[in-house]
């Protein structure tokens, strides 16, 4: 610039951002300098290009929930909620949840899937994701916010700078809030859904009915075990193409697997970093008083690969043909 | 109901307040951090760190009337420590451009032969978004920011400069550099608004 005006006030004019005394005095100053023109014509140039970008939608599905706990909970405690039996009410009514939908996580191929993973469903016992009982993030989780009503308001974040691990606690949470959705009146899960990342595998999810529903590691190898060659052995009792409409208490629990393969045909897909191949298994335990049939077991899974979640989601396939390629037994 | 309003009902236990916030401005949002980090994976990661930033510190909030420029700043702190994490990954300045052979690497070339072999109107969008990303990226961060902010978020200088604790007069210096600097990159890569409309 060759005159005396800043480049603070060619902006706050070009931007029509200043007092309207100095506004005129520029405009009678852009009269007579052609330099000053120029710079203005220059940046009107630049800002009138970047408009050829318009706002992109988000395609992020975030939803925040809480649930209401007894006011007279002053210190909420998970690990507590679940072993005492005076807290099972207050622990049946909490579904604190953030429902997270991560629409797209990019595949990290820096991922050390050395770490944290289980070898093999061998002797050898496997490493559940830790409760992260210390972190500050898992801390408000448990605890929740609380509120001037007497409600407090949970947040789950993602914990672990791993998109894997972290896809992992998302997913949990999903199927969480589903289950609780879904099977509130005929479920009593009081825990939540634990993952494991199994090596060569993908993520293993495991649901627990009952009082004791922690996950321990015998359970986890039992999954494990009978992943290895098995046939599919449940038979849907009445395969409902897109609805899912329960008709008895029995009935719904016969379509367990059904509502459960919708669960994760809605939600698998943002586990992103997930290679096609791999798969996401739900290990779904019942209380053994809630099976009507003695020969049936109160355990299944379901195990899907990751390619057939999103051939489903993107709506390359139907359910009825997702369905098919969903592997369900009882074990 | 306003957002000062819905803050309120949230404070009071009603967290549907919350996700109506949420609603109103992710959109807003997301488009800022997109545009400030360059990646649509990492943008809606960030958005999504961002919200829930706000979720847990709400309370903290002193002028709920100023919940955008609160959530702004949330946003900016977050692909900060983002970026500062990601700091490995390649930036490039105006003299890379400079020093880069035109041939090979001015976006413009690639853009036309894109419009020229694929007729799609989408296609030929995302090439001009994908060479307006590359411009901004090109410019120093906190130049960015307030480009951004100004250009297309449609904030007041006073509200850039509150949101970034600066004084108005940097906000508008950022500014100019930040757009003198861009309209460099465009003269480089013979991108004028023209030829912008007309690929559009």
């Amino acid at each position: 610039m060759k005159c005396s005006i800043s480049k603070e006030q060619l902006i706050g004019h070009h931007y029509r951002e200043m007092d309207a005394d100095e506004l005129k005095g520029m405009d009678v100053h852009l009269q007579e300098c052609q330099s000053c023109r120029e710079e203005l014509e220059s940046l009107s140039g630049a800002s009138q290009i970047l408009q050829a970008w318009p706002e992109e939608n988000p395609d992020i599905k975030m939803v925040f929930m809480e649930e209401k706990v007894s006011p007279r909970s002053k210190v909420w405690d998970w690990a507590g909620a679940t072993a005492g039996r005076r807290w099972s009410i207050a622990a049946a009514a909490v579904v604190a949840i953030v429902l997270m939908v991560f629409g797209a996580l990019q595949y990290d191929r820096s991922f050390n899937r050395d770490q944290n993973v289980i070898a093999g469903a061998g002797d050898t016992a496997p490493e559940v994701l830790p409760e992260r009982k210390n972190d500050p993030l898992a801390r408000i989780y448990n605890q929740g916010i609380p509120t001037s009503s007497g409600t407090r308001q949970h947040a789950f974040a993602p914990h672990s700078e791993d998109k894997v691990l972290r896809d992992i606690d998302v997913m949990a949470r999903i199927m969480d809030e589903a289950f609780d959705k879904r099977f509130q009146q005929y479920f009593e899960r009081r825990g939540k859904t634990q993952g494991v990342y199994v090596n060569g595998l993908g993520p293993v999810f495991m649901v627990k009915d009952g009082k004791n529903n922690e996950f321990q590691d015998r359970d986890v190898n039992r999954v494990l075990r009978s992943l290895q060659g098995y046939q599919t052995t449940w038979q849907y009792s009445s395969p409902s193409p897109n609805v899912w409409v329960p008709r008895s208490r029995q009935d719904k629990i016969e379509d367990f697997p059904n509502a459960l393969l919708e669960i994760v045909g809605e939600y698998g897909h943002t586990m992103r970093p997930l290679s096609p191949s791999e798969s996401v298994v739900v290990a779904v335990e019942m209380d053994k008083g809630r099976i009507v049939s003695p020969n049936r077991s109160n355990r299944f899974l379901i195990k899907v690969k990751k390619k057939d979640i999103d051939a489903y989601n993107s709506g390359r396939i139907k359910m009825a043909d997702f369905r098919k390629m969903v592997e369900v037994k009882e074990y | 109901m306003t957002d000062a309003q819905l803050i309120e009902k949230f404070l009071y236990g009603d967290v549907n307040a919350f996700n109506t916030l949420v609603w109103r401005w992710e959109k807003s949002i997301y488009n800022f951090i997109l545009r400030y980090v360059g990646n649509r994976d990492e943008a809606k990661d960030i958005c999504q760190m961002s919200f829930m930033r706000a979720f847990r510190n709400l309370k903290n909030l002193r002028d709920p009337e100023k919940f955008s420029s609160w959530m702004y700043q949330i946003a900016v702190n977050v692909c900060r420590d983002e970026l500062k994490k990601k700091s490995r990954r390649k930036t490039y300045s105006l003299n890379n451009i400079n020093d880069e052979d035109d041939n090979a690497t001015n976006p413009n070339l690639k853009m036309e032969r894109t419009v020229s072999t694929d007729p799609g109107l989408a296609a030929q969008k995302r090439d001009v978004h994908d060479l307006l990303n590359r411009a901004l990226q090109s410019i120093p961060e906190e130049q960015r920011v307030v480009v951004v902010m100004k250009e297309y978020q449609g904030l007041k200088f006073t509200e850039i400069a509150e949101t970034l604790d600066i004084s108005v007069n940097t906000a508008k210096s950022r500014m100019y550099y930040g757009l003198s600097a861009l309209k460099k990159v465009f003269d480089k890569w013979e991108i004028d608004k023209e030829k912008i409309i007309y690929e559009m």
